[in-house]
């Protein structure tokens, strides 16, 4: 599943290029009237289409392996359109993301901290795109415990559906949401400064 | 907004303007400030600029000019005070709506051709009759032949006169733009000097950040800045701005 995984991470890397030229140029996005979560949304129609289709040929490969077996084709109904979306939204957080900002919050923290916090944002995307493939374990493991797998598949497919959804909508809304939070933390330090001034 | 001028070619590359109210500043500055770090680049700073207006921004390097215009087109926060765009805070989505900006270094996409940029550009402000448009700031700036190169792999020149087409063939009311002449051969500048005309003409404010002195005598009103504080506004007329454009 790791390898697969990541293959399906790379596939969306390639594919989200045009939301990456998108993001490389913030002068251009930022002159649309529309609000930029909206336009790099907007980008991710063909993406998603385009991972679709290495799905499909994921699961094309898989028949030819099987023999064509029933098993797998019901398998691969479940698991494909969740799967590369859930690879889809991996590489949307990837590239939307990007490194940390020079000047942060995470400027203050500690090394081992704003390390850690680096590798989490290096290592999430990856392993999401991995993560979309669980059904099929759990789909395995069901098989041998003489249960039947698709039904397995189907109930972690659900959390898939999740993050899957969960990615888009943060590519959407990341930026009403980091605007929202340095608001905040702008209005604690004000905050916090007409305190030490009380005092 | 009308949009005047003789009917003519010209009426073709004008662009169609943004919805903008009568009798309001287009742009709106007051108490404007900005700083990085402990460097100031704009001392308080009030400007109006009404509608139609024709204004250069003349001021020796580093005196601010491009960090207000980046302030008017929402790309840059200013440290405190507030700035409108036809009445709404810059940035905001009316405000983009309005504002056509050019910065001094052309961004465009890496592999979309000029024709593609113009159609992405257009469709995505609902732009109409871009087509025809196109085939008239194409003609003028003489990009025809190039339409469907790459940007990328041109000369800073060319790549300065896709970025000045993209600009002027959105809608917009208030166009900035910043060092448009740098890279532009005498026929490239002429032409932009005539589709600058033809944007005022049509009823569009227009703000140009330049140190080309030819062009200041055309403005119906000049700002110098100096060190980010205004050291003259007025009529381009009354000075001589050779020492003050650096």
């Amino acid at each position: 599943m790791v390898p697969a995984g990541l293959a399906l991470y790379l596939a969306a890397l390639d594919v989200t290029e045009p939301l990456a030229q998108e993001v490389d140029h913030p002068d251009l996005s930022a002159s649309f009237n529309l609000p930029t979560g909206e336009l790099h949304l907007r980008q991710l129609g063909p993406s998603a289409v385009l991972m679709v289709l290495v799905g499909a040929f994921g699961l094309l490969a898989a028949a030819v392996a099987t023999g064509g077996a029933t098993l797998t084709w019901e398998l691969g109904a479940v698991v494909v359109v969740p799967a590369a979306l859930c690879a889809l939204g991996a590489g949307c957080l990837s590239v939307v993301k990007g490194p940390p900002p020079a000047l942060s919050t995470q400027a203050v923290l500690i090394p081992e901290v704003a390390g850690m916090r680096a590798v989490g944002r290096l290592l999430w995307p990856p392993i999401m795109a991995i993560l979309s493939l669980l059904p099929i374990v759990e789909a395995h493991s069901a098989l041998r415990s003489h249960k039947a797998p698709v039904p397995a598949a189907l109930a972690l497919e659900q959390l898939v559906v999740v993050v899957a959804v969960g990615g888009l909508v943060w590519v959407r809304y990341q930026e009403d949401i980091h605007r929202w939070w340095q608001s905040q933390v702008e209005e604690a330090k004000s905050a916090s400064g007409r305190g030490g001034l009380s005092r | 907004m009308s949009r005047g001028g003789a009917a003519g070619p010209s009426d073709n590359l004008a662009p169609p303007m943004a919805a903008a109210e009568k009798s309001l500043d287009v742009l709106k500055a007051t108490a404007l400030t900005k700083a990085y770090g402990d460097l100031v680049a704009l001392e308080p700073l009030d400007l109006s600029v009404p509608e139609g207006q024709r204004l250069v921004l003349v001021g020796h390097n580093g005196s601010g000019k491009t960090t207000l215009l980046r302030i008017a087109a929402g790309l840059l926060e200013p440290s405190s005070g507030e700035i409108t765009i036809v009445g709404t805070p810059a940035g905001s989505l009316d405000a983009r709506a309005a504002v056509s900006y050019l910065p001094d270094n052309p961004v465009l996409y890496d592999d979309l051709s000029v024709m593609e940029h113009i159609e992405y550009v257009c469709r995505l402000h609902d732009a109409e009759d871009w087509q025809e448009r196109a085939v008239g700031l194409l003609d003028a700036l003489n990009l025809t032949e190039r339409a469907d190169d790459l940007p990328s792999r041109f000369s800073r020149g060319l790549r300065q006169k896709t970025a000045i087409l993209l600009g002027l063939i959105r809608p917009f009311s208030l166009l900035l733009i910043d060092e448009p002449f740098v890279g532009l051969d005498p026929p490239g500048r002429a032409a932009l000097i005539d589709l600058l005309d033809d944007a005022n003409d049509s009823g569009a404010t227009v703000i140009v950040a330049t140190h080309q002195m030819d062009f200041v005598g055309r403005a119906q009103r000049c700002v110098a800045l100096r060190d980010g504080a205004v050291i003259f506004d007025g009529d381009p007329g009354e000075t001589d701005f050779s020492s003050l454009a650096g």
